[in-house]
């Protein structure tokens, strides 16, 4: 049953299931990968919401340093000094591509810069073609999770052009490549933190029964392949990457004495009422990831590119009664962007929406809260991590693709100089990629088309 | 894949749309919008020519893996607990307008050992009857063996080929020795990864036998077309008639494949599979919210009550009945229970699992179009939505095409409380920027105006008298109605439709788009859907019993033996 491609069991013999017997050590950082030179490794996390801002998001003052934040943005004044609100963003690489897509196809250019692939049977929406940013980044890590790719509800959205943001690598036929999003988070919190209070004789074996199970699964997808088709092989190639990463997290035991918050069981991680409960607690399995050294790489998608079931009853006022509109259902996200981000702006779907906007602003606070809370070395884990707010449109009545409102949180390891309004006029969002890549420490000059240029030196 | 491209109408539609500055503004979510199908596949109107396409030619038979559905159903089967339950998410819409299971990620990865690992330690709980051996007597090694044969070729839908066994045997001995484990620890392992061994997981029954080639297409082994008729007429594996016809050769001669067809047909599984069909081609699990100020018995409850209503209709159009489309466009029978009765407004003598037969008043209701399962996703929180309606039998039954509204439609519409749903939607299609798309889809859409958000038959709106008439486009010209039921009428007939029904059930046969190399098989099926006064199942038949899905094109790269 052995493969030589496939077979790597000498390594893992060596690593063993006894690792996981290490007791809980006082140094946090000890053992880590892909640390930076004070030993301490960089993370990278979005946060991505949909359906654009009205005007009330953008403040007037804009002064580099002495800014004033907009009520939308007022969720991010204890964390004035950590972040950079970048203005004149524009998504090149979708208007470039494709002129007629509209802002909801938008997803599949955030994270890789394009260009992205019209997949047969669609209309005026595409799948990603090439690997995003975090998964370029996830690539080189050693952590147990290469990434963690986690979103609200993803199971609601059933349209691959609208479903994705972070990519593997080019398109295969008509489906993406496409980590799959994690949305349940009891299991992921299983996955991240449930090996703490088992009995290690128990997870000893649990371990080794794995890893001969997958070992034998990758020989047999080995010899699966070998007659097929180009495209069904690299099907199941993906498939054989994909069992090699399950199979290296069981010998990858991180040592940290961080202590994650208990599972809050009462979550329902389905129901439309729970949203807000849903969204936190993904933020904090993030943070305790990265804290606990599962994983520096992470993507957050709340919830997909329109949000068109969501109600937000929990923000009070009447977002449960129907809109004005014919749209469905109730006063959806989706609803009152386009009725108040047209230019009227006071009336009162745009109340509603800088209310949503400020609610996903006092989310990405809290992430940076978080990232605060965990010290290392004495110092915020905030400050060796990048975390990007970022959404898939600019206008939310129009849903344009320029001026995104994006912010950056965090100096990753002293990289970006925070506490400032950077305002670039007509910049391809790829260059803040290229940036975010230089500050995790991979030498990009470029990504997506290298057209769209290097890195934004505005950001240091 | 050349998608199949001919023909006429999407022409005169593309000159229509071309001739407007901007396509359609106004309405209808675009999150919605941007799921609309593009042109390409669908131009071709079939008509049944049996000189149309290379009579020798044959599609792909892309690898696809099980899906959510089909790997609830197979589960299920393999380990004969029908109400099994594994949490596995739903898969998204691939190309052909079906769902299709995603590429494995790590996650898919990890949840696919999760769930095998669930379900080996399952099966294992009652040893003896799942392992079927006496070791005392048969010896430990050949009981094992014994197994792994049987319950593989239930799991692999093939027979188990030596060198396999020879595999599993040895992860068998492995477990055994290095990790100590008894016999019933060391065949959960053996389950374990048989479960999640491409064999099991991945349509694609093919053992290390050379392709049996013909000219330059494929013929499909017996067992790849046993699991492609299994899976696709009733969603999951085949049973072990199928699964024996195909060790036999029996399915190699036409009569035999014709009887397991019209087996697989007559079985109360082709339900399962025909309303998965009706779901995914309508829409009909979709997440919808209704205002609970106007609608306070809208809920889970009623969505639910809906959709079984749904899946009993199909039972009875396909099962029970003729199986025409018409039938299906136009039977007033439901069976109902009494959530549904009231909206109905009928009664009903219930069974004891709450649901009784009736039959609608046929001048207010008729088939799939009129069902609450059907309204409740097409309509709005708080109201109906002409275009959206209108977009669903433009696309949806007859299989054509419209641009999605373009940026900033959406606000420049204004719904007036003071009009009529009709009129605000009216409005629409005198600006000529909108015009070019909403008096396509509105006059289609306003045939719903009789019934409210959750399928109430009205005639009045508030205080406006509500008016249903409207007409569609076809090939055959302008066709006016006066209701939904009316179109209904005409659409059961009408040339588009049934090309329409056709091809989509070809895509969810065969789950890609229709291409030039499968219209001879295509045309060739119409043709005996038309011969059967459009009886579905006649259609589904020459089907499956035809060259594009009984023999597959060699994709790039294979290698044949």
């Amino acid at each position: 049953m052995s493969s030589g491609k496939y077979c790597r069991r000498s390594f893992l013999k060596v690593l063993g299931a006894s690792t996981v017997l290490l007791p809980m050590l006082d140094v946090e950082l000890e053992g880590r990968a892909n640390a930076g030179p004070a030993g301490v490794p960089k993370r990278f996390a979005t946060l991505q919401w949909p359906n654009g801002v009205t005007d009330n998001y953008w403040p007037s003052n804009t002064d580099e340093n002495n800014f004033t934040l907009t009520d939308v943005l007022s969720p991010l004044a204890p964390h004035r000094s950590d972040i950079i609100v970048l203005d004149g963003i524009d998504n090149r690489a979708m208007m470039d591509q494709f002129p007629d897509y509209g802002g909801h196809a938008s997803l599949p250019f955030l994270l890789t810069g394009g260009p992205g692939k019209h997949p047969a049977n669609s209309t005026l929406a595409a799948i990603g073609d090439s690997i995003s940013l975090d998964q370029q980044l996830a690539n080189t890590q050693s952590t147990p999770f290469k990434s963690l790719v986690i979103g609200v509800d993803s199971r609601e959205e059933n349209d691959s052009t609208q479903k994705y943001l972070s990519f593997s690598g080019p398109a295969i036929g008509n489906q993406p490549n496409a980590p799959a999003v994690q949305d349940d988070v009891h299991k992921l919190y299983v996955q991240l933190f449930s090996s703490g209070g088992a009995d290690p004789a128990f997870l000893q074996r649990l371990r080794a029964e794995r890893r001969s199970v997958l070992d034998y699964v990758g020989g047999d997808l080995e010899r699966f392949k070998k007659r097929l088709g180009t495209e069904s092989r690299q099907k199941v190639e993906l498939h054989m990457q994909s069992i090699r990463n399950v199979e290296s997290r069981l010998d990858q035991i991180p040592v940290s004495n961080y202590k994650p918050k208990p599972d809050d069981a009462t979550i329902d991680p389905y129901s439309k009422d729970h949203y807000d409960r849903i969204a936190r607690a993904q933020i904090d399995l993030v943070v305790g990831a990265f804290a606990s050294g599962q994983t520096n790489i992470a993507t957050l998608m709340f919830s997909n590119g329109h949000n068109n079931s969501w109600v937000f009853k929990w923000l009070g006022g009447d977002f449960g009664q129907a809109g004005d509109g014919s749209f469905n259902p109730l006063r959806s996200h989706h609803e009152i962007a386009h009725r108040g981000g047209d230019g009227r702006m006071g009336n009162d779907d745009a109340r509603r929406k800088d209310a949503v906007d400020k609610y996903f602003h006092s989310l990405f606070a809290y992430f940076i809260d978080g990232c605060k809370q965990v010290k290392e070395l004495g110092a915020p884990m905030l400050d060796n991590c990048a975390l990007l707010l970022m959404n898939n449109m600019g206008n939310g009545g129009s849903h344009s693709s320029t001026r995104l409102p994006w912010t950056l949180a965090g100096k990753c390891g002293g990289f970006f100089r925070t506490g400032r309004y950077v305002k670039v006029p007509g910049t391809p969002h790829n260059r803040v990629l290229v940036s975010i890549g230089n500050a995790m420490g991979d030498p990009m000059t470029t990504f997506g088309p290298a057209s769209y240029g290097g890195a934004l030196a505005q950001l240091r | 894949m050349t998608p199949l491209r001919n023909v006429s109408l999407h022409g005169t539609l593309t000159l229509v749309l071309a001739s407007s500055i901007a396509a359609c503004i106004g309405s209808i979510g675009d999150g919605d919008a941007a799921r609309e199908k593009d042109p390409g596949a669908h131009d071709g109107v079939l008509n049944g020519d049996p000189s149309r396409g290379d009579p020798k030619a044959a599609g792909a038979l892309q690898l696809r893996r099980l899906g959510g559905v089909e790997y609830l159903n197979t589960v299920r089967d393999l380990f004969g607990e029908p109400t099994l339950a594994i949490d596995l998410p739903p898969d998204p819409l691939g190309s052909s307008g079906f769902t299709e299971a995603p590429l494995v990620s790590d996650t898919t990865a990890d949840d696919l050992r999760g769930a095998a690992e669930t379900l080996a330690a399952r099966a294992v709980q009652s040893f003896d009857s799942f392992f079927a051996c006496d070791t005392a007597k048969t010896g430990e090694d050949a009981c094992v063996e014994q197994f792994v044969r049987r319950f593989g070729r239930r799991a692999y839908r093939r027979t188990v080929e030596d060198e396999e066994v020879h595999a599993l045997m040895g992860l068998y001995h492995s477990a055994r020795t290095t990790m100590t484990y008894g016999m019933k620890d060391a065949v959960r392992l053996v389950v374990t990864a048989m479960l999640q061994s491409p064999r099991f997981l991945y349509h694609w029954e093919l053992g290390a036998e050379p392709l049996k080639m013909e000219g330059d297409v494929a013929r499909l082994s017996p067992f790849t077309l046993a699991s492609r008729l299994s899976y696709f007429l009733w969603a999951t594996m085949p049973d072990d008639a199928l699964l024996d016809a195909a060790a036999s050769g029996a399915l190699d001669s036409d009569t035999e494949l014709g009887k397991q067809v019209d087996r697989l047909l007559k079985s109360e599984r082709f339900v399962v599979s025909a309303t998965q069909f009706h779901t995914e081609w309508l829409g009909l699990d979709a997440h919808v919210s209704k205002d609970p100020t106007l609608f306070p018995e809208y809920g889970d409850a009623f969505a639910n009550s809906a959709r079984e209503e749904m899946r009993r209709f199909v039972r009875h159009v396909f099962v029970e009945g003729d199986g025409r489309w018409e039938t299906l466009l136009t039977s007033p029978v439901a069976d109902v229970d009494a959530t549904l009765a009231k909206l109905y407004g009928v009664t009903v003598k219930a069974g004891a699992d709450g649901f009784g037969r009736v039959t609608l008043d046929p001048a207010t209701r008729g088939g799939l179009l009129t069902r609450a399962a059907l309204i409740t996703v097409d309509t709005d929180a708080s109201q109906t939505n002409p275009p959206r309606a209108g977009k669903l039998v433009w696309s949806k039954i007859l299989c054509k095409t419209i641009d999605p509204p373009p940026p900033g439609a959406a606000a420049s519409f204004h719904f007036d409380k003071g009009l009529s749903t009709r009129e605000n939607f009216d409005k629409l299609a005198t600006q000529p920027a909108c015009a070019s798309c909403h008096g396509i889809l509105n006059p289609i859409g306003f045939a719903f105006e009789h019934y409210d958000a959750v399928g109430r038959y009205r005639t009045m709106e508030g205080p406006h008298t509500v008016d249903s008439s409207g007409s569609y486009v076809s090939a055959t010209g302008t066709k006016s109605f006066g209701s939904v039921v009316d179109m209904s009428r005409a659409l059961a007939t009408d040339a588009d439709a049934t090309s329409c029904i056709a091809k989509t059930w070809f895509r969810y046969a065969v789950r890609r788009l229709e291409t030039d190399k499968d219209v001879h098989s295509l045309e060739g099926a119409f043709g005996s859907f038309k011969a059967s006064s459009f009886d579905i199942r006649a259609f589904l038949t020459a089907v499956t019993t035809s060259r594009t899905f009984r023999y597959r094109a060699l994709e790039a790269g294979e290698v044949v033996q």
